[in-house]
């Protein structure tokens, strides 16, 4: 292939416009129209716009593109005539915007390699800025600061009980038996995607949100499960440490 | 964030450079949504010719358009309408297109694989839905004359086998990259390597443009805001209150807890056990046996 649209592409565009998009209609045809017409080439100087029409000051172009833009050889330019109605105008092809490979995704639900699963819902910060842990310790809560599924950057960050006083042990509580090498699957729909642990380990609670990398919104993508582990201070009714879980995407 | 019907043209002229300078300082703010019943629409032209007259349902809205800008926003009916671009009274390409209350759109202007063709323009929606906290919807949009084409960012590949007319959607974090496109089958250079300052919030449009096999390739760069949704950085995970999971404790303090109280009960146990000597342990066990 040299260059330009293959024509099954084009093909396919215009099959695309007429099932979507209805009003765009069948007056491709009417290209003919303009070529019709003829062409030459022509060069206007530079106007500035005025007024109300100002749509802001035009830029230089960057050294590091191409030269130019005025030395470029002129377009085909086809000459106004009356015949040029707005009927005998076509319709603009309509632009394709390819799906996400992988797809991006809000996670649904996890399930941890020993088949346990649970539903993931979308949780924010309390007040005090602790993240919110849904209060049903077999539902786990993804952070929404951070990525999700699919994305080329980023953390996706699952977080759940481990235990909780009114509603006992939690599903999270199975994180502490995974290992490394061992394989994650989150999904929301039709959408699965499947990540294998590359460690695990304890973070001090109150350290958490200074680990750069639980949460960062840049670097590589990856899933985090957080839940709580470590000594447990029955006084405080909390966990000394965070356990987590790290695990890459797997192609 | 409705902020209705703001005049015709308010909007920016970006080209390369901008790619180089950084965004932020062309930039003007843009509604994120039309008014009830209107429509955006942002013309961008990749002609990379001679400057254009915008001409909108036969209404001149710019006079001269320089190559490789971006004019817009165009707050317009729902409806049909017909674009045209023309230069010293000449039509050089037009179109008839829709839009439907709310949609905001690009009509991008670009050149033919044949020389000899009237230029498309192919009609992009812009997706304006919310990006989370510190982060960028990035599309790359092949608008030129080149075969199918990998974009990538910082030399790793992210968008592969991209054909003039397609664009590639990308959520990421907010800082600048080094961009290339490179044609997918081979390796030949298309555009690039040029440095891309992506803003959060932000939906960031690159458009491809021109012909590499004359050096005419180019960027056209245009940004819109987006609303931005999602958490801060938590300060905690509080993933356990109840204790039942525990395998260790911490030991300071009163505790009365029950798994804390059996534990010292059984300590406490034990060293009766002890004190009592060995004698009483055997007879525990003889009596069990």
């Amino acid at each position: 292939m040299t260059a330009g649209l293959p024509p099954d592409r084009s093909g396919r565009g215009a099959a695309a416009l007429l099932a979507v998009l209805g009003v765009y209609g069948v007056a491709l045809v009417a290209t003919g129209v303009l070529s019709a017409i003829g062409f030459g080439t022509g060069r206007l100087p530079v106007r500035e716009a005025a007024g109300e029409e100002s749509v802001g000051r035009p830029v230089q172009a960057a050294p590091v593109v191409v030269p130019a833009a005025t030395t470029l050889p002129g377009l085909p330019v086809g000459v106004a005539t009356p015949s040029l109605r707005p009927s005998a105008l076509p319709s603009a092809s309509l632009g394709t915007d390819i799906p996400a490979r992988p797809a991006v995704f809000v996670p649904a639900q996890v399930v941890l390699p020993d088949g346990t699963t649970a539903p993931v819902v979308p949780v924010g910060l309390h007040g005090d800025g602790a993240l919110v842990i849904p209060d049903d310790v077999r539902t786990v809560g993804w952070w929404t600061g951070g990525s999700k599924v699919g994305e080329a950057y980023g953390s996706v960050v699952v977080a759940g009980h481990v235990d909780s006083a009114t509603r006992g042990i939690g599903v999270f509580a199975e994180l502490r038996q995974l290992v490394p090498g061992q394989v994650v699957t989150v999904g929301a729909g039709a959408h699965q995607a499947r990540y294998r642990i590359i460690s695990a380990m304890r973070v001090p609670q109150a350290q958490i949100s200074q680990d750069a990398g639980i949460f960062a919104v840049d670097g590589p993508p990856q899933l985090i499960l957080v839940t709580c582990g470590g000594a447990f201070d029955p006084v405080r009714h909390r966990y000394q440490d965070n356990l987590v879980v790290v695990a890459a995407p797997v192609a | 964030m409705r902020r209705g019907y703001r005049g015709p043209l308010r909007g920016l002229i970006m080209g390369p450079a901008a790619l180089v300078l950084g965004i932020g300082g062309a930039l003007a703010a843009a509604p994120a949504d039309a008014a009830p019943g209107k429509a955006e629409v942002y013309l961008v032209d990749g002609l990379l010719g001679v400057p254009v007259a915008v001409v909108l349902d036969g209404r001149e809205v710019v006079a001269s358009a320089p190559p490789a800008s971006v004019v817009g926003p165009m707050a317009i009916d729902a409806g049909p309408h017909v674009v045209t671009l023309q230069a010293g009274g000449r039509t050089i390409t037009g179109a008839r297109f829709t839009v439907t209350s709310g949609q905001s759109i690009d009509l991008v202007a670009h050149r033919a694989a044949d020389s000899g063709q009237v230029p498309r323009i192919v009609v992009f929606r812009n997706d304006l839905s919310p990006v989370g906290p510190s982060k960028a919807r990035l599309v790359v949009a092949h608008a030129a004359v080149a075969p199918p084409a990998d974009v990538r960012l910082g030399g790793t590949t992210l968008f592969h086998d991209v054909s003039s007319g397609e664009a590639l959607s990308l959520l990421v974090p907010a800082r600048s990259y080094s961009v290339d496109v490179v044609a997918s089958a081979g390796s030949d250079t298309i555009l690039g390597p040029v440095r891309l300052a992506v803003r959060a919030g932000t939906l960031t449009r690159v458009f491809a443009v021109g012909d590499p096999s004359n050096g005419t390739a180019d960027v056209v760069v245009q940004v819109l805001p987006v609303p931005v949704v999602g958490a801060g950085r938590p300060r905690s995970v509080p993933t356990g209150d109840g204790g039942q999971a525990a395998e260790s404790y911490v030991a300071d303090g009163p505790d009365l807890r029950p798994p804390a109280v059996a534990a010292a009960l059984a300590l406490v146990l034990l060293v009766l056990l002890v004190r009592g000597g060995r004698g009483r342990l055997v007879r525990l066990h003889r009596r069990r046996s």
